[in-house]
């Protein structure tokens, strides 16, 4: 018993190095799954106030292209409003529209941390659970799909970036929509990759690639990006396509989370039936 | 280490993983440069520091600037495997003497040549075992050896431009 406690004391740092890289294994292994994101919930709350302390005096950096992106986006709004447009008929009538309901409805959120350079991106934005964010509400950028939440603190939320190998979306491509993957292969920060497209289908570069409403995390129609190359892949079936990302994830500033109305009731009924793909 | 030491390890850490979590970590120069910069605060640690004190440093390092980044576990287990390596270093091929003098390693108060083969070898080491961790799998090896290279390099570049800067206290203190 003396010996073997001093055996111990006298090891005392081989054991604590053991200990402690099997700590950081551990964390490094169990927490780097997004499902099990409990790292997440506790840290960024303490690090979501320095964060945004960070955040307030950098913004003033990027003012000017902030502006420039609300301009763009203003611009889109408007000439989708009702005055752009000419009635020729004068016999409307007004009716309250009873089969209509809101679905998905937006809030604005700022990004106060982000990053790019990792296999597994994600960004932390200054919206929580007080503000109505829950986990796989979709994030959108004014000018398209930015990520996806999959984490949530009272003030904080933590969002998987479509930069991030795990990231997978069902495209449409020219309004038509395919059954294969959008997913980000870990290389280039402003290109991702579409998958597991039948080479039969009349893919071309310059496409628009834009969300389908499957997973219920997206509204259809919400841009992801304009193909910037379309190749045979290895074994000749399918197609490689890049896709040039609309949104500079680098410059993420100004976001929206998604929230749809209707999520909780879809997922309920298709449980049981999803396949996980 | 005595009091005056604890206090200026804590202020420069402090200093130091600011620049690496505020700044560093959110420069986008390009996919390939990703360098840390905070291991220069466990490369300048007292060569005869005690083990297990060396250790829980460099855990600690690893942890906080983790937690920023939202990588549990990465950037803790390469800070302490680093200092293991650097702990073998010292133990076994370095002479007993120079070992009990216990300095922090400097160019005031190394040899400058030894100094750079030092910074640049552990560095390197870093970087190395920090990337092939984060990928965890040996597609696109290719890639990941032009990133080791490349933020390895930028990492010694800004560290030894760290130490100019700061050396002149160092000396004064002496």
């Amino acid at each position: 018993m003396q010996n073997l406690l001093q055996f111990i004391r006298k090891n005392f740092h081989i054991f604590l190095f053991l200990i402690l890289q099997g700590i950081s294994l551990f964390a490094l292994i169990r927490f780097n799954n997004y499902h099990q994101s409990v790292f997440f919930s506790t840290s960024s709350t303490v690090n979501g106030t320095i964060l945004t302390q960070r955040k307030n005096i950098i913004n003033y950096f990027s003012l000017q292209g902030e502006n420039q992106r609300l301009k763009e986006e203003n611009i889109l709004l408007r000439t989708r409003g009702t005055e752009n447009f000419i009635f020729f008929s004068s016999d409307t009538i007004d009716v309250y529209d009873s089969t209509k309901t809101l679905q998905y409805s937006y809030l604005p959120a700022k990004v106060i941390y982000n990053s790019i350079r990792k296999q597994k991106n994600y960004f932390t934005l200054d919206r929580g659970s007080l503000h109505g964010v829950e986990k796989g509400m979709g994030v959108i950028s004014p000018l398209g799909v930015a990520g996806l939440v999959v984490d949530v603190s009272e003030n904080f939320c933590v969002a998987m970036s479509i930069l991030n190998t795990d990231f997978v979306l069902t495209p449409k491509i020219n309004g038509q929509i395919l059954y294969g993957n959008v997913n980000w292969n870990g290389k280039n920060d402003e290109v991702v990759q579409v998958t597991k497209i039948s080479d039969h289908y009349d893919v071309r570069v310059g496409h628009e690639v834009t969300t389908t409403e499957y997973g219920h995390y997206f509204p259809r129609n919400i841009k992801i990006g304009n193909i910037k190359s379309v190749e045979k892949s290895k074994n000749g079936k399918y197609w490689d396509i890049d896709v040039e990302l609309a949104t500079n994830m680098s410059q993420l500033g100004e976001v929206y989370i998604i929230r749809n109305s209707f999520k909780k009731e879809l997922n309920e009924l298709e449980e049981g039936y999803r396949d996980d793909n | 280490m005595i009091t005056r030491d604890w206090i200026r390890l804590v202020a420069s850490s402090i200093v130091v993983l600011a620049v690496q979590i505020l700044i560093i970590n959110n420069l986008n120069l390009n996919q390939y440069m990703f360098p840390q910069l905070y291991i220069i605060l466990l490369l300048s640690l007292p060569i005869n520091l005690k083990h297990y004190v060396g250790y829980l440093i460099a855990f600690i390092m690893g942890f906080v600037v983790d937690s920023f980044s939202y990588t549990p576990g990465l950037q803790s287990f390469t800070a302490v495997f680093v200092m293991f390596l650097r702990y073998s270093y010292f133990n076994n091929l370095v002479d007993k003497e120079w070992l009990s003098s216990g300095i922090r390693p400097s160019f005031s108060n190394a040899d400058s040549g030894w100094y750079l083969a030092y910074v640049s070898i552990f560095t390197f080491v870093f970087h190395f075992v920090l990337l092939i961790l984060e990928n965890f799998s040996f597609v696109n090896f290719g890639g990941t050896m032009l990133k080791i290279l490349y933020s390895s390099s930028l990492a010694i570049l800004l560290i030894l431009l760290f130490q100019f800067t700061f050396n002149r206290e160092t000396v004064n203190d002496e």
